[in-house]
């Protein structure tokens, strides 16, 4: 594509931090790329605060345990409404409420998420460590998987590894629960190589991948052996005798690094020899560079952004918070031309939306009504080639890894009218959670007050624009804006209709007519391209 | 007038028929014909002033010009400036070019247009017009938006296809109109200019050399490549240039100039929708002294200045006989003058039409306007608009009155907007052809209403599903020859797509029929 080619203006190569409050925009900028947008609440309750305050906030966990998924279907007999089926054994003929109830439970943290990286992290994590729902086929075994992620997002990228090798999802995913001596399957020990950790290099002769070779492959594929996942206990177990206890010798890559039988604690020993190359960390910084700041990554930023910061994780042995933290506070991150260069990703734009436009979900009580909301949205987002739990396949959403276009990837002739649509079910077409229910619509009144002035035009059109749009719209494109408010009418005329609505609440019509006008205004902002980005 | 010719089946080429019976079925409804069939090639351009226009200083009642002083001193125009019509009406003094219109017999006036209960707040009032709604009641679609439903029911799935590759409406400007609303989908192409190469059509400083700006430009370039019409649109407007000399800049008639390069370039959508904004005039109306000069002044040239180009550069293209224009505003503003040389909301005012073909008169009597008036008095209607847009689905665009019923939610008197001579009566009622007409609405929810010619005797109309199954007889009866409704429910019918098959002694048709 022409745009690798294209010359752009670039953001100061440094990692030294921003200093002083944030303000608005930066505040903005920050929250938008480690949430699922940011609402106006949020980004003004963090515009007075330092980076070192703000990354406290984002980096902070939960002070309490996630609550499990529930049951939400009459049609699953074993599971009441209400409550969970996690330490339940797995029914295969519920499936599809397991799943519903799973995914469904997954979508509605991001909805209802707090200021915080957790949720951003544990996507990163599912897109790196991938697992896939209609693969895996055992809900239980998924929300070991979800669990796992979320509880190790901002710990160490070591243990995570570690804990993935052995966890059941992932065992199921990639044959990890087959692998036994003298039947060693390869499916894991390659994309550990490959994707999870050192990642592939140029093909240097045939079987050697730079960073590992084919026989590296095979000789993990061995160390990996033995591992099971128990259906009763959702457990994974080590089984001795169908380890394979002969020596393994890696390539000279790892300077024929060689493990003795180790039994259950092996595989430990294979990712540490993993983690010793600096390639690793390289790897995974370089992927989390693309997720929060930008596709692009030349030599210059290789050089003075992606090199420090891997120096910078080895030294902090692997923690992801010191790195985050280093990675999110730096005039690079801050810089202005790194705002808005992110095309959003589909959960970005859908959840985005409803946060940021206030959208009232049905009550906590209602679990069956907001099962069903979370489950219209997340349907809606897989149409946009998102399905939350299914990558398209163990590489993750090509979004993320394919050269040149990257998250360009999310926007074409399919998608684009999907988002389009997707406006329109907010603001005019409405949400049925479930039937027989009543559709869920973006009030655009209480939208209409995140301005202090609603009654003012110019407050009220500036203060969406800024909320919505992640760069200062033309002075063109505002009034654009504004027209749609007061078609050829003076600024004025906002002002008085509006007060003739406040002061008349019994007047239906009036109130029809104004909702009318914000309906269109915010449908128009938000099918805007400059929506798109982030 | 002219019409297009369009191969019948001309549908079988790019889809391929569904047969029912052994009888092929167009999807899109065997006799709901071709978009070009039903609007028989005529054009409708919407000219909405937006702000509400003042009529009293538009189309000068003359024998109230005495009262017109006393009642509005700041802003009555000059009597000697004021241009002469016919002997009861005179225009404001920029409008030379419409008077030359009418002395050519091509301009139409219609006198104290509004409705009962009148809103005077902007966007209520304007959301009754462009609905045609009563006062009281919410619509959410717009009036041509429910007549294009009735024509296009499957619209945006398959379009633009080879039998409509024209949108089936045009607003020009950056939003479509409310008037294009249906009740799923605005039928309406937003076109801001003529520019097919996309390069050209960034603003100056629109992508900045940045990252966002790079990836601004990509989202924008899919989004413009999204819209399936730009080519047939840029295409059409390639082969035309304008030729008349009258053109001026100003904005509405640089909106105009698209309507009428289209036009001119052959483009068939039959509804244009341009805006020209400022109107709603509450101070500095006129220049105090100078009441022929001012805000108001400015804008009205820009009509006058811009419909006389305009009508002049379609007769160059042999195009003036299609297409007729509607000049309207949400309301009128008030009889009396405020302190400030303006005027505040109002309510009945002048609409104008014109074409080469409308009837070139001033239709209704003048206001009464009394020596003394309050600040809130108005002047009141006695047209209802919504004749208005009757007469032009009737006249203009032949439709039947049950048909006009069905799209305006009530009935409205027809006036006499075209030349005697021109006038043709829908001839549905006297047609000898087997027909069921598109069904309204459609999609259904619950209810329809479903009407049909039948040219006499035993008749059925039977509905099938879109697998060929017969699911019901809705009818089945010895008939006199003649035009019949009957009133569909869905009755426990699941969501889909079926067929009516009307059938007699010897003929058969059919018409789709969606339930949601």
């Amino acid at each position: 594509m022409e745009n690798s080619k294209v010359k752009l203006k670039s953001a100061v190569l440094s990692l030294l931090p921003i200093s002083g409050e944030l303000g608005f925009d930066n505040a903005k900028h920050l929250l938008n790329r480690c949430m699922f947008g940011a609402r106006l609440s949020e980004i003004e309750f963090m515009q007075n605060k330092t980076i070192d305050q703000a990354m406290d906030y984002l980096l902070q966990e939960p002070l309490q345990e996630l609550s499990p998924p529930i049951g939400v279907k009459n049609s699953d007999e074993e599971i009441p409404i209400g409550t969970t089926w996690v330490n339940t054994k797995y029914n295969w003929i519920y499936r599809g409420e397991r799943m519903y109830s799973y995914n469904n439970w997954w979508l509605g943290r991001l909805i209802n998420q707090d200021i915080s990286l957790k949720e951003k992290m544990t996507l990163f994590w599912h897109n790196h460590f991938v697992i896939e729902d209609d693969i895996v086929r055992n809900t239980n075994y998924n929300y070991r998987y979800n669990l796992l992620l979320f509880n190790k997002a901002l710990g160490n990228f070591k243990t995570l590894a570690e804990e993935m090798t052995i966890n059941v999802g992932m065992l199921k995913y990639l044959d990890g629960d087959e692998n036994k001596e003298g039947a060693a399957n390869e499916n894991y020990a390659r994309e550990l190589f490959e994707l999870f950790t050192i990642g592939k290099g140029p093909l240097l002769e045939e079987g050697n991948y730079t960073n590992y070779t084919e026989h590296d492959i095979r000789e993990a594929a061995k160390v990996l052996t033995g591992w099971r996942t128990d259906k009763e206990t959702d457990m994974p177990y080590f089984t001795s005798a169908r380890h394979d206890k002969t020596q393994k010798i890696f390539s000279s890559i790892y300077e024929q690094f060689s493990i003795d039988n180790l039994e259950e604690e092996e595989y430990k020993i294979l990712i540490n020899m993993i983690f010793l190359q600096k390639e690793t960390s390289l790897h995974l910084v370089r992927k989390l560079y693309r997720w929060f700041v930008y596709y692009r990554i030349d030599n210059k930023i290789e050089e003075s952004i992606i090199e420090p910061l891997a120096d910078f994780f080895i030294a902090n042995n692997f923690e992801l918070k010191p790195l985050l933290k280093k990675l999110l506070s730096s005039e690079h991150f801050f810089d202005v031309n790194i705002h808005g260069c992110i095309i959003k990703n589909p959960l970005e734009f859908t959840i985005g939306m409803a946060r940021q436009l206030e959208m009232n979900i049905p009550n906590e009580s209602d679990v069956m009504g907001q099962y069903g909301f979370f489950n219209v949205i997340r349907y809606l987002t897989k149409n946009m080639d998102l399905d939350l739990g299914n990558p398209p396949d163990v590489a993750g959403w090509p979004a993320w890894y394919l050269s040149p276009a990257f998250n360009e990837i999310w926007i074409n002739t399919a998608t684009i009218p999907n988002r389009a649509n997707y406006v329109k079910q907010l603001i005019s077409w409405g949400i049925r959670p479930l039937s027989g229910y009543d559709k869920i619509y973006i009030d655009s009144f209480k939208v209409a007050y995140l301005a202090i002035t609603p009654s003012d035009i110019n407050n009220l059109v500036q203060t969406l624009a800024t909320l919505l749009f992640p760069v200062a719209l033309s002075e063109n494109k505002i009034n654009e804006l504004k027209e749609i408010l007061i078609p050829g009418l003076p600024d004025f005329e906002w002002t008085v209709e509006w007060n003739n609505y406040i002061n008349n609440p019994e007047d239906e019509n009036q109130k029809s007519a104004i909702e009318k006008q914000l309906k269109d205004l915010l449908t128009k902002m938000c099918s805007m391209a400059e929506y798109q980005l982030t | 007038m002219h019409r297009r010719k369009f191969i019948k089946n001309a549908a079988s080429l790019v889809t391929p028929p569904i047969l029912l019976n052994g009888y092929a079925i167009n999807v899109l409804g065997s006799n709901s014909g071709f978009s070009l069939e039903q609007t028989n090639g005529r054009i409708l351009v919407l000219i909405q002033l937006d702000g509400g226009n003042d009529g009293l200083n538009t189309l000068v009642p003359l024998n109230m010009y005495d009262n017109l002083k006393k009642v509005r001193p700041e802003i009555v125009l000059p009597e000697n400036k004021i241009l002469p019509l016919t002997d009861l009406q005179g225009l404001h003094p920029s409008m030379t070019e419409i008077k030359s219109l009418f002395e050519e017999e091509k301009m139409m006036f219609i006198q104290n247009i509004g409705y009962p209960t009148p809103n005077l707040s902007h966007f209520r009032s304007k959301e009754i017009v462009l609905s045609a709604s009563d006062s009281k009641t919410i619509v959410n679609s717009g009036w041509f938006g429910r007549y294009i439903d009735t024509i296009h029911p499957n619209y945006p799935e398959n379009y633009p296809s080879y039998e409509n590759p024209h949108p089936l409406a045009i607003s020009v400007g950056s939003s479509s109109s409310p008037t294009c609303q249906g009740l799923l989908n605005n039928s309406s192409v937003v076109l801001k200019n003529l520019t097919s190469n996309y390069e050209s059509q960034s603003e100056e400083g629109e992508f900045p050399d940045t990252p966002y700006g790079n990836e601004l430009d990509f989202v924008t370039r899919v989004m413009k490549s999204t819209e399936k019409y730009l080519e047939v649109v840029s295409e059409t407007a390639n082969t035309a240039q304008l030729l008349s000399e009258h053109w001026t800049d100003n904005s509405l008639a640089d909106k105009l100039k698209i309507v009428a390069q289209l036009i001119a370039g052959g483009l068939t959508t039959p509804l244009y929708v341009v805006n020209l904004g400022g109107f709603d005039t509450h101070a500095n109306q006129v220049i105090a002294g100078e009441t022929e000069t001012g805000k108001h002044a400015i804008l009205m040239k820009y009509v006058s200045e811009s419909i006389f180009a305009f009508q002049n550069e379609l007769k160059i293209h042999n195009k003036e006989d299609d297409v007729l224009s509607l000049v309207y505003s949400e309301f009128g503003r008030r009889i009396a003058s405020n302190s400030s040389s303006g005027t505040d909301h109002g309510e009945a005012y002048p609409m104008i039409l014109s074409g080469s073909l409308v009837n070139p008169l001033v239709f209704g009597d003048n206001p009464e306007i009394p020596e003394e008036v309050e600040k809130k008095t108005n002047v009141p209607m006695k047209i209802d608009f919504r004749s208005v847009y009757a007469s032009i689905l009737n006249q203009w665009f032949n439709l039947s009155t049950a048909e006009i019923t069905n799209i305006l939610l009530d009935d409205f008197e027809i006036l006499p907007i075209l030349k005697s001579h021109v006038s043709v009566d829908k001839i549905f009622n006297n047609s000898n052809e087997l027909k069921i007409m598109p069904v309204f609405p459609n999609p259904v929810s619950q209810n329809a209403t479903i009407q049909y010619y039948t040219n006499g005797g035993q008749t059925t109309l039977i509905l099938y599903s879109i697998a060929g199954q017969k699911i019901k007889t809705l009818l089945n009866a010895k008939l006199p020859a003649g035009s019949h409704s009957l009133q569909f429910s869905r009755n426990g019918l699941v969501n889909g797509q079926y067929y009516l098959v009307l059938q007699t002694q010897s003929e058969k048709v059919s018409q789709s029929i969606s339930i949601q």
